[in-house]
């Protein structure tokens, strides 16, 4: 060992994460000012060495003796550079092994004495051994280490050392082998015992980077189970193309692509549809977006954008249809035929919008239907009864899951035509809520100026309606929007006569019940009395359901002898329908005779059809006011007292005793009494009743009457002419006053009856009672 | 950077069996420096030391290797250890001697 240092006592630098072994430079970076001082002192000195020393824990800033190994290096400073921002970066090379044997910390630098630690140069079989293995390690590690790793580099180095421990040097401090490893190994007392170290931190390192590249492959294999889907579909495809099956979803999206080619698409829909399409084609089948598309696409294609059905414009046939098929009804029937005509002159005129309004069971419904046999048009049925969504009828938007386009979008899909009959079942019993308001889109449907363009939110396109006929069927009008009434042509369809039910029953009711229990009209036979029977004394309604009910009753029970064999006619008696139906349902509703002064015959208009409803009034002696009774609504109350009034007034005029208003009260009761009753045309009635009253005379009971008064006197018209005359007669009344006004309602009842009741026409009050009311 | 220690670079001529060898070795004592032949194979080894110390300067940069050295020239025939003359001159360390034998 020559030129041994001279110094005994040298700067010391502690150093963290790194052990500086002989033979090897190292680069260090030098921040700490004490370092920076003792790096100061060594490079000042003729040899620049300096005892590099390595800290036990790298958190340490001013490391004592006992934060530092005791075994360091004596190294000499190789390179020197000055950085700006205070730090120094060096090389150094280690040089010879030391044990640091005091630690003097009394200076601007650590300084330390220390004693030169050879390393025996023992060689045995198991170092050569160890030494062999080391090196096979190194060629291990080199082959696992990630690509950034120089591959080779490690053996080559090696290769260029012959040194066994230059070998264990290299190798302790290019891997990643942990601080106190590296130290053991550089404290080692022999060379076996530093390749043992060594050999076992390699051992450790093989074993992570084994198991790091096991979990990088394993990364890698889930990524290629994905190729390995894709080629494999690839490979179906191209299986499925030999076999001339062609891939599913591409023929799918070709198919629709003809599809929409066959059509005649507007221009501005044509171009949506191009969009759509190319959208689709790219997306892959599985992707979420593609059954949406692919569903609103099949409905473009399906929507019969310019498919119609021809007319039949045969006027004759089309009377003939409708008179088949429903009894009476001249003013729709004839509405139905103006239709025809006009369609016949001008086949691109406007589509009719039609309500059809009357009580239940009249054939509102099936008269559409029959319509749209007479024009030979396809027919759809959407029942707006309880609907209160408005996108019910205008589709959701496609953004919404499980949107669908609206009911009138899809009608129109399902008949292929746009040119259908659509009757609007029960527009009057709509609803609304939160969701919108259905009666307003009904609004623009309706609406022949607006519907040329309708907009279902979920086509997003426009599609005219203009040539769809719609039929709307309602109970009543009250309940019905007056803007949406706005749109529509109103055709009243009032109840039935008992006749024309009679009628109904002979033509339509009867001859459908015998077919359903396969007889015909030779095998039961209904007489016209025994059906009028029926109608009068187990029905009581405005259309015919309950009679149609009754009869399937009587059909049954007479089929029964059919049933056991027997095959004699049987004919329906009189007598028979108690048997057949149970006791009378209705006692014919008979006048009241010998009335005593207060009482007189009102007409009513229900939803049902007409009635004869009795009011009574009475003094309260001692008494105040006006009580009225009945469940009367607020018209009937406020009608009641401008009878009141009225009277009261013409007290002298009618010979009244005006201080009977003064020493007694009225009540007045309209029977029955939990039925509700509103409206104005009992205004009449009530002013008989309380002029009876007062007089002393009683009311002619074979009168009834009707009609809105005022203060002045005036008899105003009121409405449901025909189903209160219906009632009337019923009733066995045979003169019927009424305003003057609503004569001429009086057309649209049957001939036949209008013999048989006298009518008064009234404009005024004086009238009315000169009519009711005789001289004693 | 490990083992890029300092090497002095060497010019090697030959004339039959006589040879020079000229080593570059700036700074030098010759007193730090022994030579030694082995066979084929002269060892020139030593070290530099900074003897151009100032007092009341400190180091700002350090780029001349002050460490330990040695260099290791193979000749392709035996060296005669006799032979060996050295002169040490402008920095330039100048080595004669004679090979004996054949060259391999």
């Amino acid at each position: 060992m020559m030129t041994a240092v001279t110094e005994t006592i040298l700067p010391l630098l502690p150093v963290k994460d790194m052990v500086l072994f002989i033979n090897i430079e190292h680069p260090v970076v030098v921040g700490r000012p004490r370092s920076i001082a003792a790096i100061e002192e060594a490079a000042g000195k003729e040899d620049k060495a300096i005892l590099v020393v390595t800290q036990r824990s790298a958190d340490v800033d001013d490391p004592r003796q006992d934060d530092l190994y005791q075994v360091g290096t004596l190294a000499y400073i190789h390179r020197l550079e000055r950085h700006g921002n205070n730090a120094i970066s060096l090389t150094l090379r280690g040089q010879e092994r030391v044990r640091i044997m005091a630690l003097d910390d009394s200076h601007l630098f650590l300084q330390a004495r220390y004693e030169v630690l050879p390393l025996p140069v023992d060689t045995s079989e198991e170092a050569e051994a160890l030494h062999r293995d080391i090196i096979n390690q190194a060629a291990q590690i080199d082959a696992l280490m990630s690509s950034n790793w120089p591959k080779g580099m490690l053996p080559q180095m090696l290769q260029s050392l012959k040194d066994p421990m230059e070998h264990v040097y290299v190798l302790a401090s290019l891997l990643k082998i942990e601080i106190p490893e590296q130290q053991a190994i550089h404290e080692a007392t022999s060379r076996l015992e530093a390749m043992r170290s060594l050999h076992e931190a390699l051992n450790h390192e093989i074993q992570v980077l084994t198991l790091q590249q096991e979990i990088a492959s394993q990364a890698a294999s889930k990524v290629s189970a994905e190729q390995r889907q894709y080629l494999l579909r690839q490979q179906l495809e191209t299986i499925q193309k030999e076999l001339g099956e062609g891939d599913a979803d591409r023929t799918e999206v070709e198919e629709l692509r003809q599809q929409l080619e066959a059509v005649e698409l507007p221009e501005d829909v044509r171009k949506v549809v191009q969009k759509e399409l190319e959208r689709l084609s790219k997306m892959p089948p599985a992707a979420q977006d593609y059954q949406l598309t692919h569903a609103y696409l099949r409905l473009v294609a399906e929507l019969p954008w310019n498919t119609s059905s021809a007319d039949r414009l045969d006027l004759a046939l089309a009377r003939k249809v409708l008179d088949e098929d429903h009894f009476d009804l001249k003013e729709v029937k004839e509405r139905i035929i103006e239709h025809l005509a006009m369609r016949k002159l001008n086949p691109a005129a406007r589509s009719s919008i039609l309500c059809l309004v009357g009580p239940p069971g009249v054939g509102k419904t099936s008269l559409g239907s029959s319509i749209a046999k007479a024009l030979n048009r396809e027919f759809e049925r959407i029942s707006l009864g309880g609907l209160h969504d408005e996108a019910e009828l205008r589709g959701h938007r496609r953004t919404y899951i499980g949107a669908m386009p609206g009911r009138i979008i899809q009608a129109l899909r399902r008949k292929g035509v746009n040119n259908p009959l659509i009757l609007l079942d029960e527009v009057d019993k709509l609803g609304h809520d939160y969701r919108g308001d259905p009666a307003a889109a009904l609004m623009e449907i309706l609406d022949p100026s607006q519907n040329k363009d309708f907009r279902d939110n979920y086509l997003d396109l426009s599609f005219d309606l203009s040539r769809v006929f719609f039929v709307t069927t309602a109970n009543t009008l009250d309940t019905i929007p007056r803007p949406l009434l706005d749109r529509m042509e109103v055709l009243r369809l009032s109840g039935y006569t008992e006749e024309e039910k009679a009628e109904i029953a002979r033509r339509y009711l009867l001859p459908n019940q015998l077919r359903d229990v396969k007889l015909d009209s030779t095998r039961i036979v209904v007489p016209e009395t025994v059906l009028l029977q029926i109608v009068r004394r187990y029905t009581r309604e405005a259309g015919v359901r309950e009679l149609n009910r009754q009869l399937a009753r009587v059909v049954r029970k007479c089929a029964i002898p059919f049933a056991e064999g027997h095959h004699e006619p049987v004919t329906v008696s009189e007598q028979q329908l108690a048997d057949l139906l149970g006791p009378e349902r209705f006692a014919i509703e008979t006048r009241r005779r010998n009335f005593a002064p207060g009482i007189s015959t009102g007409l009513a208009w229900t939803e049902a059809g007409g009635d004869v409803l009795f009011i009574e009034a009475v003094k309260t002696p001692g008494g105040k006011g006006l009580i009225l009774t009945g469940q009367l609504g607020e018209v009937m109350k406020e009608s009641a007292q401008a009878a009141l009034s009225y009277i009261w007034s013409q007290a002298e005029a009618l010979g009244i005793d005006a201080t009977a208003f003064h020493s007694s009260g009225v009540h007045i009761h309209v029977p029955a009494g939990a039925i509700p009753k509103d409206g104005p045309s009992a205004g009449v009635t009530m002013a008989s009743a309380l002029v009876s009253l007062f007089t002393g005379k009683a009311v002619r009971s074979d009168t009834a009457m009707t009609g809105e008064i005022t203060l002045a006197g005036l008899v105003l018209p009121v409405g449901g002419i025909k189903e209160k005359v219906l009632a009337a007669r019923r009733a066995g009344i045979s003169r019927i006053v009424l305003p003057a006004e609503n004569i001429k309602d009086l057309d649209e009842i049957d001939e036949r009856i209008r013999q048989e009741i006298e009518f008064i026409p009234a404009t005024h009050l004086q009238e009315v009672f000169a009519a009711v009311i005789p001289a004693p | 950077m490990f083992f890029a220690s300092w090497k002095p670079p060497a010019d090697v001529f030959y004339a039959g069996e006589r040879w020079i060898i000229k080593v570059e070795l700036a700074g030098v004592s010759p007193d730090d420096v022994e030579i030694a032949a082995q066979d084929r194979t002269l060892t020139i080894r030593g070290r530099r030391r900074d003897r151009w110390l100032q007092q009341g300067f400190a180091c700002h940069s350090l780029e001349i290797s002050y460490t330990r050295f040695e260099r290791s020239i193979i000749l392709p025939a035996r060296i005669e250890t006799n032979s060996i003359r050295w002169e040490y001159l402008d920095g330039i360390l100048r080595i004669q001697l004679n090979t004996r034998g054949a060259r391999s």
